[in-house]
């Protein structure tokens, strides 16, 4: 971490308004992405955001210069989706993942990928709530099975064939966009 | 493809991904913030206040007496005015430096602080002979021998009544 960044990170956690005003523009639009990625719509991603700098600023004298602050502003964006997506999870019908069919597509048969990160994120956006958080959690941001596992409040087990699930469902989706557009 | 490859793609795509949030956005986050502030604030002096308050009334409740000037003969009957006595019965205002220190029985009930005297208040009264209490005889238990038992002073202002209880079975 570059001295100026320190030095910013410290202003914030004395709590100096034009410091907190300068991480909050230079690192939303990470967090607002990552929140995107965890939510099937904008309004939820902006509550999340707005949840995850609350406790950012509120926890950052917690904060080690010895760790990556991005990585540590990641993991909050997370862990806010995680509580917005229990949270939400008491009201909606939720779909037991466990019960929707995997598509049959093999990842063997999938030889190239060649798709923008729009359609990617479509993709994805698709997936059952379950299968989406399990990989956002695992590929996009690297966290293990067992990490997983204590967050979602799920299996070991459940975690590693909800991924395995979510790759195949994802290669059916991605077969399908691509069918579409060579028929268009 | 083998699957690390497809997550490898796939997490290539979302590396140093932005999303430019709403501008109004901002200013929810630091209203938030400043509201949040505002409140622990306010709870905090709240929290302070009451802690002085106590910590004030504790220490003036078990405030030591003040040392006795030399030369000077403490008065033996003076007293703190208790606290559930009506304040203006034969109270007068002494030297504060022969108060003597109150105690409060537990679970009594202490006026609130403006209602109590001043600490340098005290009460003078004429000292009161002390009652003549008749022995009593328990029901079923005889008094070993009839002499009247007397209070026998040991030593300084520790005073012992002598009495033998024989209990039957």
């Amino acid at each position: 971490m570059e001295a100026a960044d320190i030095n910013l990170i410290e202003a914030c956690k004395r709590g100096k308004p034009s410091a907190q005003r300068e991480v909050y523009a230079r690192f939303s639009p990470m967090m607002f992405a990552v929140a995107l990625r965890y939510t099937n719509g904008r309004a939820d991603a902006e509550d999340i955001l707005q949840e995850a700098w609350i406790k950012v600023f509120r926890h950052i004298k917690s904060f080690s210069e010895h760790n990556s602050f991005e990585g540590w502003l990641r993991r909050i964006v997370v862990n806010t989706a995680i509580t917005h997506y229990r949270r939400n999870q008491k009201h909606a019908f939720q779909l037991d993942v466990d019960e929707v069919h995997a598509t049959p597509a093999d990842l063997e048969a999938f030889k190239e990928l060649d798709f923008t990160r729009e359609e990617l994120a479509t993709a994805i956006a698709q997936l059952p709530k379950g299968y989406g958080m399990v990989f956002n959690m695992y590929v996009i941001e690297g966290y293990k099975h067992k990490e997983i596992a204590e967050q979602l409040g799920i299996d070991l087990n459940t975690s590693k064939s909800q991924l395995s699930r979510a790759r195949k469902y994802l290669q059916g989706i991605l077969e399908n966009m691509s069918k579409r557009a060579q028929q268009a | 493809m083998e699957t690390e490859k497809f997550d490898q793609y796939f997490r290539t795509q979302f590396e140093n991904e932005t999303v430019a949030p709403p501008a109004a956005l901002e200013e929810a986050v630091f209203d938030s913030l400043a509201a949040g502030a505002k409140k622990r604030r306010g709870a905090a002096a709240v929290t302070l206040g009451l802690v002085v308050t106590a910590a004030a009334a504790a220490l003036w409740m078990n405030a030591p007496a003040p040392a006795q000037p030399e030369g000077q003969e403490p008065l033996p009957n003076e007293a703190f005015v208790p606290a559930t006595s009506e304040p203006d019965t034969a109270i007068e205002k002494s030297a504060p430096a022969t108060v003597a220190a109150a105690q409060v029985p537990a679970g009594s009930i202490v006026a609130a602080p403006s209602e109590m005297p001043a600490p340098t208040t005290v009460l003078s009264t004429e000292p009161e002979a002390m009652n003549e209490v008749d022995s009593r005889a328990l029901s079923g238990v005889k008094l070993q021998d009839s002499a009247q038992p007397e209070l026998q002073q040991l030593q300084g202002e520790k005073w012992v009544l002598p009495a033998t209880v024989k209990v039957n079975d």
